[in-house]
């Protein structure tokens, strides 16, 4: 059997007296898209960042996170940083917060791919205005010559996907890519995860408050509730037939989408 | 009904080093007492720019805001990890508005309580750290400090972006019961255009920092 890009094997987690993950297992396959949904504090950041190699500060684990094979809680620091990025990508919940606020964006693409890449200034700024571009910027030389506080809630969550994307990892985390972005906006975000998803197969866990997103990436999802699982399956059997009556709770709370008559975007 | 703020011609300008940029362009709309106003428009339009100057965080480059007098308001941050001081506990930073207007212990534990409970928290939260909640928790915790000194007009800015389905529908419910109970105004700036039909009166739509839009949730978001 293939190994799979992401095994959890019953992961516990806890901070002081409080369990943040409990008995957590679950397999993430090459070129599969898993996405997680669940309560506020049900622990999926927690969890993301776990697959990332990064636990929060006092907290005991046990149990497994195998990265192909590679269990990434026994994994010196220095490995676990040329892991990162490169291999294994990451979209963070708050783009604005992981970036340095006193450097240009384009200073800090620049740092992060020759920390992981033998390629020029030129060519990675090329690489990023092209990706920039993708994720709906018009004018991506201006973006890359921004600080972070210049720019709006939605264009640092954008410049966050490009961080995510830029080092093509086989691994993707995103966690909720697209909070803070308008209806059109999202959408080319989307496609543009699929389009990527098809052509480089990578593997990717997401995680999102919105079902239309999760259910248009992921092929299988899996339900979280205070840190534990309550359902995992294929995207079809959630959504019309949850077994779990929390799951049942997440579906129909869903608000009915409308759409604007106008269209406020330039063409 | 009585017109509570007046925005007229209001422009922000910001320069940078070799060029600038036009954050809101002449925008003007009132708000009337209980109105429930929903702004939306792409990211980098200038929304949170005019939730800031409104809030008096920015001084626009030009144009007014007129607020009636003694109007108080308060405002609801995108950033909800950001807005919180993280060398307090969340109980200290949620009594900081009721400390100030020197309402009592009792008191004033008994108002955050009623809060967190409506907003889906108890009280363990209260000894927590900002960094130590979760996104959506955060949030809720957020919407409960600006609840807690009663603001006639409430500022939201994409208040419900880190929320799951669930805390959404009853952070829902509790904005419309608020504004019903205490008459409370809200201008609303979201993406979600479902929450914005349920809760909002009145919509405006932006776009490059200028209102192209405006009118009833009916006529801007129409049932389709």
């Amino acid at each position: 059997m293939e190994t799979p890009s992401l095994a959890f094997e019953h992961v516990n987690l806890t901070i002081d007296a409080k369990t943040v993950l409990q008995d957590v297992s679950f397999t993430v396959a090459q070129g599969e898209v898993l996405g997680i949904v669940g309560e506020s504090g049900a622990g999926k950041s927690t969890l993301l960042n776990l697959a990332l190699g990064i636990c929060p500060p006092g907290a005991k684990v046990t149990g497994k996170v195998l990265f192909q094979g590679q269990n990434l809680l026994a994994l010196p620091e220095e490995e676990l940083r040329t892991k990162r990025g490169p291999e294994i990508g990451m979209i963070f919940q708050d783009a604005k917060a992981s970036l340095c606020p006193v450097r240009h964006i384009g200073t800090q693409l620049v740092e992060y791919v020759k920390e992981h890449k033998k390629i020029t200034k030129e060519e990675i700024l090329q690489r990023a205005e092209a990706l920039l571009r993708q994720v709906g910027f018009t004018k991506p030389q201006e973006i890359l010559k921004a600080y972070a506080f210049e720019l709006s809630g939605g264009m640092n969550q954008r410049v966050g996907l490009v961080f995510g994307l830029l080092l093509q990892p086989a691994l993707l985390l995103a966690d909720e890519p697209t909070s803070a972005l308008d209806e059109k906006t999202k959408q080319e975000v989307m496609t543009l995860l699929a389009q990527l998803q098809a052509k480089e197969a990578r593997s990717m866990l997401l995680v999102s408050h919105d079902m239309r997103i999760v259910g248009t990436l992921a092929k299988r999802i899996m339900v979280l509730k205070e840190g534990h699982i309550v359902e995992t399956g294929t995207k079809e059997n959630i959504f019309t037939k949850p077994q779990a009556p929390y799951t049942k709770a997440l579906l129909e709370a869903c608000l009915k989408r409308r759409k604007y008559r106008g269209n406020y975007h330039q063409d | 009904m009585e017109t509570i703020i007046k925005i007229d011609q209001l422009t922000k300008i910001y320069k940078k080093q070799h060029s600038v940029f036009k954050a809101l362009d002449k925008v003007s709309f009132q708000l009337e007492t209980g109105e429930v106003l929903g702004i939306m428009g792409e990211s980098g339009c200038g929304k949170t720019t005019l939730l800031n100057i409104l809030a008096g965080m920015e001084t626009a480059s030009s144009g007014s805001v007129w607020l009636k007098q003694g109007l108080t308001m308060h405002m609801v941050f995108q950033n909800p990890v950001a807005s919180f001081n993280p060398r307090m506990t969340i109980g200290r930073s949620l009594s900081e508005g009721l400390i100030n207007k020197q309402v009592p212990l009792a008191q004033r534990e008994k108002i955050l309580q009623e809060l967190l409970q409506q907003c889906g928290l108890d009280n363990s939260y209260l000894t927590a750290y900002p960094q130590e909640l979760s996104g959506g928790q955060c949030q809720r915790a957020a919407l409960v400090r600006a609840l807690t000194c009663s603001p006639q007009v409430l500022l939201c800015d994409e208040m419900t972006s880190s929320l799951d389905t669930i805390t959404k529908k009853q952070i829902l419910e509790l904005m419309k019961a608020l504004c019903k109970q205490r008459k409370m105004s809200v201008i609303i700036v979201d993406h979600d255009t479902a929450l914005l039909a349920e809760l909002c009166s009145r919509l405006l739509v932006m776009r490059d920092g200028c209102l192209i839009d405006e009118g009833t949730v009916e006529e801007i978001l129409p049932h389709s």
